[in-house]
């Protein structure tokens, strides 16, 4: 119930909806044999998805205002089916974070089991975050992704 | 000051996650068919110094059906067992590695594939049949075990499958190799057998929003990779000698005929024999043979003889005579024999699976 106030709240704070608007969509990794002995790797439409697979989760902004916007950070809560798995290639590496408070390389994180802190893994990632320290010219547009696979 | 703001807004948000996803973690190790993976992204930023926010579409699909299974022997050794035994139980288990309930239809087959560690194969069971353990003891128990198919098995969760069968009294049999073929079936329906799961056509396009089948099965001997089907082989071993011992009487000669058409009248000279015989597959060693002389017929001194069974009507085939006292190099010529006055014992070695050796002696009648 509290979380529903919440959002409320945070909707009736947010101004007429915005400038930027984004967009995510999900892709699975397919895996082929290449001529050359590699494996092709190539992203398409996820609809085949059983535990195991690779997926690519992509968020696409663009800024359709006529003003550049500024300090854009886009956060994605990692869906609990899930498990992070790096950034998607040639995507910038996200910020990570165990808990939703506390942003960083995976190598920063700790998890809390008992009176002893451990250092995170991958499983524990919930939510990765991008801030981009460029602002987003009117009419740009970018994307930033990541993978991730299904348990 | 702003940037703090923002992050204050997408911690809220991820709060939220957080709590979301903690509740859901704690399930199954695979992910269930049919759950719907939601994914939103927000967004923040500032445009002439005012802060918004903005949440993304929901791109979703559906985790759809990872068919695989496993089936194990139990064990490790082969069913010892015996000629003619009825219900003779091998052992399997069959676990459930799709991430959805299933069923799973099972079949009992003979096999006549030789396994290293199982022996060559040379009979196949009778009324060969496979039964779930339904009580989940471990243990064959007639009239209690009678499910012939494994009903709504959970992900992950293991059974206990029995193959009975029946040991023909063929002389000459060792090892039956059978097997348990497992054919993941469709779930959801209590008390029924589904249909066998078909895998989705990949040449038709799925869709994110619908639970394909997809079989990702291992492939294994005698199976095919993906196909929705796993085998396990174990095998029905009689190890042990069955020797049976027939008794049979000829007269030889009596005082008025003879040799010729003789009858057993007294003073008549009579023939008993006793063929021993080892229907196998063991080798049966060190046997004797005891038979009291029967009353009213008197011991023929010296008419004991050991050997191979003869044929048509002879008792010894090629054998050995054995005087009648207990000692001496004819005890250990092969064979041996003595009559103590009332009992004559023979002992014989061996006998191979399939021969028969046989034991004669001949008394007169009073």
């Amino acid at each position: 119930m509290s979380y529903l106030l919440f959002i409320a709240a945070l909707a009736n704070a947010a101004p007429a909806p915005g400038q930027v608007e984004i967009h995510a969509s999900v892709l699975a990794e397919a895996r082929a044999p290449a001529t050359d002995g590699t494996t092709r790797v190539t992203l398409v439409p996820a609809a085949r998805i059983t535990p195991g697979d690779r997926l690519v989760y992509r968020i696409e902004y663009r800024n359709n205002g006529k003003q550049a916007a500024t300090g854009l950070v886009i956060a994605n809560p990692v869906p609990a089916a899930l498990q992070y798995a790096g950034p998607a290639d040639g995507a910038p590496a996200p910020e990570l974070s165990v808990d939703g408070q506390t942003f960083g390389p995976l190598s920063a994180l700790k998890i809390r089991s008992g009176t002893t802190l451990r250092p995170a893994t991958a499983a524990d990632i919930r939510v990765v975050r991008w801030r981009l320290a460029q602002p987003v010219a009117a009419g740009a547009r970018g994307q930033v992704s990541f993978r991730a696979i299904l348990k | 000051m702003y940037r703090i703001k923002f992050n204050n807004a997408l911690l809220g948000g991820a709060a939220l996650s957080v709590a979301m996803s903690i509740s859901g973690v704690a399930q199954a190790q695979q992910t269930p068919a049919g759950t719907s993976v939601n994914n939103q992204a927000t967004v923040s930023y500032e445009v002439g110094g005012t802060t918004q926010s903005v949440s993304s579409n929901v791109a979703t699909f559906v985790v759809d059906k990872k068919v695989n299974l496993a089936v194990a022997e139990v064990g490790g050794a082969p069913t010892q067992t015996a000629l003619n035994a009825t219900d003779q139980v091998t052992t399997f288990t069959v676990t459930n590695l799709t991430n959805a309930v299933q069923d799973f239809r099972l079949e009992a087959d003979q096999q006549s594939v030789s396994i290293p560690l199982l022996g060559t194969d040379n009979f196949n069971m009778n009324n060969l049949r496979a039964f779930v353990d339904s009580n989940g003891n471990g243990t064959y128990d007639a009239g209690v075990d009678t499910q012939t198919y494994i009903d709504e098995l959970a992900p992950d969760a293991t059974v206990t499958v029995f193959l009975v069968g029946n040991v023909p009294n063929t002389p000459g049999i060792e090892t039956a190799i059978v097997s348990l073929n497992a054919i993941v079936a469709t779930g959801g329906s209590s008390g029924a057998l589904g249909a066998d799961l078909v895998a989705s056509s990949t040449l038709v396009a799925d869709s994110p929003s619908t639970v394909e089948i997809v079989f990702a099965d291992d492939t294994g001997l005698l199976d095919q990779p993906r196909n929705g089907q796993q085998r396990a082989f174990d095998a029905y071993h009689i190890s042990t000698a069955v020797v049976t011992m027939v008794k049979s009487a000829t007269v030889i000669s009596d005082p008025v005929n003879f040799l010729v058409n003789p009858h057993a009248i007294p003073g008549a000279v009579v023939e008993y024999c006793m063929k021993v015989s080892n229907a196998g597959p063991g080798t049966a060693s060190n046997i004797v043979l005891t038979d009291a002389v029967p009353a009213n017929s008197t011991f023929v001194p010296g008419s004991i003889a050991v050997g191979t069974s003869g044929t048509l009507g002879a008792c010894i085939l090629l054998g050995t005579s054995e005087d009648d006292n207990a000692t001496g190099a004819d005890e250990t010529d092969l064979y041996g024999g003595s009559f103590d006055g009332t009992t004559v014992r023979a002992t014989l070695p061996t006998v191979a699976p399939l021969a028969s050796m046989s034991v004669a002696f001949r008394v007169t009648i009073n």
